[in-house]
């Protein structure tokens, strides 16, 4: 230790067995604050399923609380809950049955319906929309970097790229509302196109992901071994048959969660929706209509004031856990997909 | 070109297939610059708008119910408050947790369920943060709408990146490095502190900065923590409401008369001025100070 402090002037006069027991006492307790810091990641996940599943039962509860609220007057929310669904009092299962099947959403007015299909419709649309960009040429931007492009120019192209990833969203927010929706207007659509839209959204969302598809199956392909691509170079092919026969197919898996992750961040993603795509949960597929998605509702929901443990406090976390749900499944897929496709080259 | 000769092959003629190829290494370009096409409009149009609003009371004013007079005084100034707090928050845990997973964790079932872990949390949607944030810090927690609440909610949320990207530093520094200082009868905190943790330094540093700008340019969460559109004042304590940037913009784009668009635009060359800084330092940290081995 170079500390020059009296405690450890003090320890260098000490005998060596003595300095010897302190330091070895020192390092493991340094071993235990760093092993601490990093169990806080595995704390926090815990926090997150634990805060979202509990409130998530609280929100399939309500016809429960609601049943009663007329003996507790005084939850003046839980009241009109009960006013607004008395069929659904005293019966939870009802609710879960209307939340995942039924196609109105609108617990925020007063005649409160739960069916959160028309949310997840417009988080499928905007997100396929998202890919449908962002897939295509990121792929074909990883083949340029990864089987054309100099070193000297991948250097230069994949970290101007990847500026992209690192603009704000609500920057794409407000270029999707008050640039691409008037030039799509102008353009293509005229006024078939509504002021808030998915297809904006989704345009924008795509070119937002495009960086993380295009480094991710870069890595995927520069691992794909060069014996391949010189075997078939050897036998004749042209760099197009080498890239679409050889590489791309090795790549494949590895493509497919990065495609996956894309997706996860499309389905997340929440300032350009929220601006772009609209308020209104819309039970469509319809991209030129406005849609709203899980994460619009929940911005929508948290610019008003909601009190703890209201009707609409409860909804935000029920929709919040359907949209955790989702993104683990398919990042976990992925994540899983990219682990073994490394092991195979590594 | 023996391969034309076997009976199963019919290929096209070369020329057509050459053709193609050139075609296709064409589109690759095309496809790779229209990203940084979108990019160049995109700021090109952010400019257009903002340009004419450019002027220092768009720093000194408070927002305001006409366009002329908003500025973005409490949100600057809320901005760098949350951040600093956060920063001062996960970087110290983050860094720690990126040791101990590269140079202490033994490899087997725990060190791999960590990095799992990790990986997963660095998915998790930011607004998914946000009510994290919310039911732990604001309700449970007692703290509020407030500065706090805000900080530790983005803390969590950069965790993950800040933890990545210092292991990736970490790794970078080659073994000879550690196994010289074991030589010399190093302990394993000496190896880290004296010789681990300099080397690695320019590349954490440069790590913390992306996640610092990852986080000043983060909105979801905060708007449910610290959605206060309205502050008409300057933060004084950590258990302040509060405002930042990017929700101010977020706020004047959902305004629904033009006017307030272009106070938008101005923000957000603000905020990509920050972020254009940030990012720069983090370039020249890495630059000036990174050893190639």
């Amino acid at each position: 230790m170079k500390t020059t402090t009296a405690a450890g002037a003090e320890s260098k006069n000490k005998a060596p067995a003595v300095r010897l027991r302190r330091r070895q006492r020192d390092g493991r307790l340094i071993a235990a604050v760093l092993a601490a810091s990093a169990y806080v990641s595995v704390a926090v996940t815990l926090g997150i399923v634990g805060v979202l599943a509990y409130e998530a039962v609280q929100f399939f509860r309500l016809p429960l609380d609601a049943a009663g609220a007329g003996r507790l007057a005084g939850r003046a929310d839980l009241q009109r809950f009960a006013e607004a669904r008395p069929d659904l009092l005293g019966r939870p299962l009802a609710l879960v049955r209307e939340f995942f099947t039924e196609t109105t959403w609108s617990p925020l007015f007063a005649s409160k319906r739960f069916g959160v299909l028309p949310l997840v419709a417009g988080t499928m649309v905007t997100s396929a929309i998202a890919l449908a960009v962002a897939v295509p040429l990121g792929l074909l931007a990883a083949i340029f970097l990864s089987e054309f492009a100099t070193r000297r120019l991948r250097d230069r192209l994949k970290p101007s790229l990847e500026v992209l990833a690192g603009v704000p969203t609500v920057v794409y927010g407000y270029f999707a509302l008050t640039f691409v929706t008037p030039w799509l207007q102008d353009h293509v659509f005229g006024q078939a196109l509504a002021g808030q839209n998915a297809l904006a959204a989704g345009l924008v969302m795509g070119v937002m992901i495009l960086p993380l598809v295009a480094s991710l199956s870069e890595d995927v392909m520069r691992a794909v071994p060069a014996d391949l691509r010189h075997a078939a170079y050897a036998l004749g092919a042209t760099p197009l048959e080498v890239t679409l026969r050889t590489v791309l197919p090795a790549a494949l898996p590895g493509i497919g969660a990065a495609c996956m992750l894309g997706l996860a961040r499309a389905l997340g993603e929440t300032m350009i929706v929220a601006l772009a795509a609209g308020q209104s949960p819309a039970w469509t597929v319809n991209p030129l209509e406005p849609m709203m998605t899980l994460t619009a509702f929940v911005v929508q929901v948290s610019l008003g004031d909601t009190p703890y443990g209201s009707v609409e406090y409860r909804t935000l976390f029920a929709t919040g856990a359907l949209l955790l749900v989702m993104t683990l499944a398919i990042n976990a897929t992925s994540i899983a997909v990219i682990q073994r496709v490394r092991q195979r080259y590594a | 070109m023996s391969v034309r000769s076997l009976p199963t092959v019919t290929p096209r003629p070369r020329t057509v297939r050459v053709r193609r190829a050139r075609w296709f290494v064409a589109g690759c370009q095309a496809a790779t610059l229209v990203g940084l096409l979108f990019l160049g409009v995109l700021l090109a149009d952010v400019v257009r708008d903002g340009a004419p609003m450019l002027r220092p009371h768009l720093v000194t004013h408070f927002p305001s119910r006409f366009p002329a007079q908003s500025g973005y005084a409490s949100a600057l100034v809320g901005t760098v408050l949350v951040i600093s707090l956060m920063a001062f928050l996960a970087f110290p845990l983050g860094v720690a947790a990126a040791v101990y997973l590269s140079e202490y964790a033994r490899p087997g079932r725990l060190a791999t369920l960590l990095h799992v872990n990790i990986a997963t949390l660095a998915g998790i949607p930011s607004v998914v943060y946000g009510l994290l944030g919310l039911g732990l810090f604001v309700e449970l927690g007692r703290m509020g709408k407030s500065v706090l609440a805000g900080a530790c909610t983005l803390a969590l949320l950069v965790l993950p990146l800040t933890i990545l990207t210092a292991r990736e530093a970490i790794a970078a520094v080659p073994r000879s490095v550690r196994d010289a200082a074991y030589a010399l009868g190093a302990t394993r905190w000496q190896v880290v502190r004296y010789q681990v943790l300099p080397y690695a330094a320019p590349g954490i540093l440069t790590g913390l900065i992306l996640a610092l700008s990852r986080a000043v340019g983060e909105t979801a969460p905060l708007i449910m923590l610290g959605a206060l559109q309205y502050v008409p004042f300057l933060p004084r304590s950590p258990l302040d409401y509060f405002t930042v940037l990017p929700i101010q913009i977020f706020n004047y784009v959902s305004q629904p008369q033009p006017a307030f668009h272009a106070v938008a635009a101005a923000g957000i060359i603000l905020l990509l001025a920050v972020l254009l800084l940030l990012n720069a330092t983090a370039i020249w940290l890495r630059t000036r100070w990174q050893v190639r081995w």
